[in-house]
Parts: structure tokens; C-alpha cells; sequence
């Protein structure tokens, strides 16, 4: 869907925006949060469907955490933070500096644990979905994510993000906080203009870096 | 701002959410009742005052920080009574010190041009607590529940042990035979049993008292543990009687290499109370499933054959019958 200096290039852009992010919740939680997105991918559900959620190990069967924020206007589509549930819980624990983080055996999260991810959610995509609003000069409305516990079976794992002309932008994100290592994933699914406006302000930035 | 109509004042007045409407300068322009009624503070007192003042948490650099990013950037932000505490200091107060909690919803509101921030406050003070109950609760169950399952472990191992040794006691060496037997049927190779006891244990107690009786109990536990290998099994019945397993054996040959180094621990003095004396052991041997398929006849069968090396000349050993190890 990218090519590999296109999405070199996004892969750039969305490391320094969750670097953004990564000190204001660094701030927020009074201890160093490191933010990395090793890899961007762009699937189109029409195209690639079950197989192409079949990559997304997160969306493996089972309970996850997801936070949905949704954005309009010239820019338009909803972003999704995903987590398995015992990583969320994991990321809430090393936030608040409760226990070690590090135990996923039982996984009981609370309405307080939903409030946490709640913000952390909030900042995060806040963050990537601003700056890309800055990137395409256009401006952007977007509501305060909700964030929800999801027991997704195989059926749903199908039917969750498909669409037919949705492309889904997705950017594998890794948190680091103290001795904890949390893997989640940016789902941020765009229709065909909004893809296209991004695409082609990324080979406007290629170009000129080229030329 | 424009003049507000009655009904959206009386409903915002109404909502069980604090409601701080600021502008761009940051002055407050609408406190409502849930505010005034947490606060104590009356929207008339209120109005036109800096929110850092009303609300001096938002004095901070980080949240001052918020609110401009909020009117800059026109996207909101949601605070976490987890993270963040509590925004209302007075409430606090108000509250014997009671730890408040409030989970608070930072957005831009635009008027004909003019830019606000509104802040929602709802208060997660019981929630939060409710939640802290439980976690205490669930870890208070966890603790209980591993003090009894310590207990409890400590317990299986003390009836298990001798307490003078520290050996298996006779229980442990019921349930080794029996779990020995089973696994004889799967396919394991035989093993023997050896009854031991001390040569004229009762002239030494009379000598010695019970304290050097002990003492001497103590040491032979550590001399015969040390002349074992590691796959045998020594425990102590009572008084100076002793039982040991020797473990996967292939060949009358072992036996006797291990009968032969408990006889040589026995051959250096032993020293009581400053003393030096020499002190000798004598036992019987069984062997399964030669001589018994079962504990207690195995244990019998050693014992039989124990009381002939004492009748013989003692500080020996004998087989209960001669032995032909089969598997």
C-alpha cells in the first residue's frame, strides 16, 4: 500500500509525534516514559480482510482494551489504541507505581484502570492525530476517547474493522516505562481521501527532499 | 460571552458534574452549584477570579500548560483522578482530610470567535475508595491465603520429620516404600531396606545422660546420611533405630558397597561432651521383592534379620534371605 520510502518517511513523522506524547505523559506520570513505533503499515480491509487482521497478533481471541477517539472533517476517521488486557492493566500499574507491572496472571481491571488508559489514550492520540492535522495543514475536530473492555471472538476479530473502503493506518507501538515493556497498537482507520491527502503530502515531502 | 437563557443556567445548575467555564485570559464566567455546593465557594465570589485561584492545583506548570495547549490546539484533554489527585483543595478540607479524588475533562468551547475552556469535574472520591476497599480486600485474601498455605506446608513437613535429626520420621518412610512399590510396578528396579540400630546405645545414655544419648543420635543422622548416595533414603523409627533405603539397585554388589561405608563411618570415634569413644552399628537387610512386597513386611523382614546380627557378634550386617535381586 506504501511504498518503502513512503512509509520510511510516516514512520518518521509518527515516532517524533509519540515523541510528543511520550513526554507529556512522561509528565504526567512523574517518570520517564519512552515511546517507540517500530513499524507502520497501511491494510486495506476490502483488499486484505481476515488475513490482514490475521497479522495484527493483538487482535488475537481473547479480551483487549481498546480506546476509540473519532476526528472529522477534511481529515476524517477514528483511532483506535489497543492493548491485550493484561498489557493495559500492566501500563496502568507501572504508571500509577503499583507493584512490579509485571504480573499478567490474573487480569481484573477497574473503572480506575479505565480512567488511566482513558488519559493516556487521550494524550497519545491527541498527539499523532494533531500533528497530522499540522503536517496536512488542515484543522480537526476530535471527541475524548472511550475506552472499553472487549472480548473479541473469531467472528468479531472479522467483522471488528471490516469496511469496505476503510484503510487502516497501523502503527505498532511500544511503551517503555521503568523496568516495563508494553506492546499496543495505533489502529487509525481513514477513508480513501483522507488516505490519499496523507500519501500525497508524504511523496510532496519526498519530492522535495529528492529534488 | 452572551447572555445565558434562564433554562441552559438552570440546567447546568442542575447537572451532578462541576462545571468551571473559563476564557481565554482564564476568568472564570460560569462556577455552578455542584461547584459552589463541593466548594463552599459562591459563584458570585467566584466569577471573574483566575482560575489558578479558584482552583489553585491549576497554578501547577503542567496544568496551566493543559489548559493553554487545550484553547491553542482546540483538543481536549481528560485527567485521571488516579494520576492526578485532587483539584479541589477546600473540598478536601471540608472533609476531615479525607483523601478526594476527581477524574476532570478539559475542553475548548468557541463563542461567536471567542475562545473558552470548560472544565468538568466529577467527583471519584467514593468509586475510588470502593475500588481501594477491594484491592485491600483481594490482597488481605492473598496474604491469608498464602500464611495458611505456609502454614499448612510447614505443618506436612513437621509431621514428616524427626525433630531431634531432622530426618524423615516413620510416616515419610511409609509413603517413600509405598511410592517405591508403585513404581517397581511401572517398570523402576528393586531396592532394599536396612534396620539399624546403635551397638549398647542403652550403656551410653546410662553413661552419658539423654543429653549425650541425643548427641550421639544427632551425629550418627549426619554419618549415615554422608555414607548414602545421593538416591538413598535415611530416617529415624525412634529411640536408636534408624531405617534406611537404598535406592535402584541392579546388584547385590551395591548393597554391600553401601553397607561397607556405613560400617567405616562407624569406625572413627565419636565425640561427646569433649570425649572420644567408639561406638558401632549393626543392621539388617530386606530386599523387594524378595522378601516382602509391602512396608511394613520389608521393615519386619530388616528387623528380623537386625536381631540375628545381635544375637551373632553385632557391629555387622545380614541379609534377611540370600539374596537374589531380580527385577
Amino acid at each position: 500500500m506504501l511504498n518503502e520510502q513512503q512509509s520510511d518517511l510516516l514512520k518518521e513523522y509518527v515516532n517524533v509525534f509519540t515523541g510528543k506524547a511520550a513526554s507529556m505523559l512522561s509528565e504526567m506520570a512523574n517518570q520517564k516514559i519512552l515511546l517507540r513505533v517500530p513499524e507502520v503499515e497501511v491494510l486495506h480491509m476490502a483488499q486484505d480482510g481476515v488475513d490482514a487482521l490475521k497479522k495484527i497478533s493483538l487482535f488475537s481471541e481473547g479480551h483487549i482494551v481498546s480506546s476509540v477517539m473519532n476526528f472529522g472533517h477534511d481529515f476524517s476517521g477514528r483511532a483506535l489504541l489497543i492493548f491485550p488486557a493484561e498489557k493495559a492493566k500492566n501500563l496502568v500499574d507501572a504508571c500509577l507505581g503499583d507493584g512490579n507491572g509485571e504480573d499478567a496472571s490474573a487480569v481484573s481491571l477497574e473503572d480506575t484502570d479505565f480512567d488511566v488508559l482513558k488519559e493516556i489514550s487521550n494524550v497519545l492520540l491527541n498527539s499523532i492525530i494533531g500533528e497530522f492535522a499540522n503536517m496536512l495543514g488542515v484543522k480537526l475536530e476530535f471527541t475524548l476517547p472511550d475506552v472499553e473492555l472487549i472480548f473479541v471472538s473469531e467472528f468479531e476479530q472479522k467483522m471488528y474493522l471490516k469496511n469496505n473502503n476503510i484503510y487502516i493506518l497501523m502503527l505498532y507501538t511500544v511503551f517503555t516505562l521503568a523496568e516495563t515493556k508494553v506492546d499496543g497498537v495505533v489502529v487509525i482507520a481513514l477513508g480513501m481521501d483522507s488516505l490519499n491527502m496523507l500519501v500525497a503530502k508524504l511523496d510532496e515531502v519526498l519530492g522535495e527532499a529528492n529534488g | 460571552m452572551r447572555q445565558m437563557d434562564n433554562l441552559t443556567l438552570d440546567i447546568i445548575n442542575k447537572l451532578s458534574v462541576g462545571i468551571i467555564l473559563a476564557d481565554c485570559k482564564e476568568r472564570i464566567v460560569i462556577w455552578n452549584h455542584w461547584m459552589e455546593k463541593k466548594t463552599g465557594k459562591k459563584s458570585g465570589e467566584i466569577k471573574g477570579m483566575l482560575l489558578s485561584e479558584a482552583c489553585p492545583k491549576f497554578s501547577e506548570g503542567k496544568y496551566k500548560k493543559i489548559i493553554q495547549s487545550v484553547l491553542k490546539t482546540r483538543q481536549g484533554r481528560f485527567l485521571s483522578g488516579a494520576i492526578h489527585g485532587n483539584f479541589l483543595d477546600f473540598y478536601m478540607e471540608s472533609q476531615n482530610g479525607e483523601k478526594s479524588l476527581q477524574n476532570v475533562q478539559v475542553e475548548h468551547v468557541l463563542d461567536h470567535g471567542r475562545s473558552y475552556v470548560l472544565i468538568q469535574i466529577s467527583d471519584v472520591t467514593c468509586h475510588y475508595k470502593r475500588v481501594d476497599h477491594m484491592r485491600t480486600l483481594m490482597k488481605n485474601l492473598e496474604l491469608e491465603n498464602e500464611e495458611i498455605r505456609q502454614a499448612e506446608l510447614e505443618a506436612r513437613e513437621l509431621a514428616e520429620k524427626d525433630a531431634l535429626t531432622g530426618l524423615p520420621n516413620r510416616l515419610s518412610l511409609m509413603k517413600l516404600l509405598e511410592g517405591k512399590i508403585k513404581a517397581h510396578e511401572a517398570g523402576d528396579p528393586c531396592f532394599a531396606v536396612a534396620y539399624l540400630d546403635i551397638d549398647n546405645f542403652k550403656y551410653i545414655n546410662d553413661t552419658y545422660g539423654h543429653i549425650g544419648g541425643d548427641d550421639l543420635l544427632v551425629l550418627t543422622a549426619k554419618r549415615l546420611s554422608a555414607a548414602v548416595r545421593a538416591s538413598d533414603f535415611v530416617s529415624r523409627l525412634a529411640g536408636d533405630e534408624f531405617v534406611l533405603v537404598f535406592d535402584n539397585i541392579r546388584s547385590k554388589n551395591e548393597i554391600f558397597q553401601v553397607a561397607a561405608r556405613i560400617l567405616a563411618q562407624f569406625s572413627e570415634p565419636f565425640e561427646i561432651d569433649g570425649e572420644s569413644f567408639s561406638v558401632t552399628c549393626s543392621f539388617g537387610i530386606s530386599v523387594f521383592p524378595l522378601d516382602g512386597r509391602d512396608p511394613t513386611t520389608l521393615i519386619d523382614k530388616a528387623d528380623v534379620a537386625l536381631y540375628r546380627v545381635k544375637k551373632d557378634k553385632k557391629a555387622g550386617f545380614q541379609f534377611y534371605s540370600k539374596l537374589e535381586c531380580s527385577h
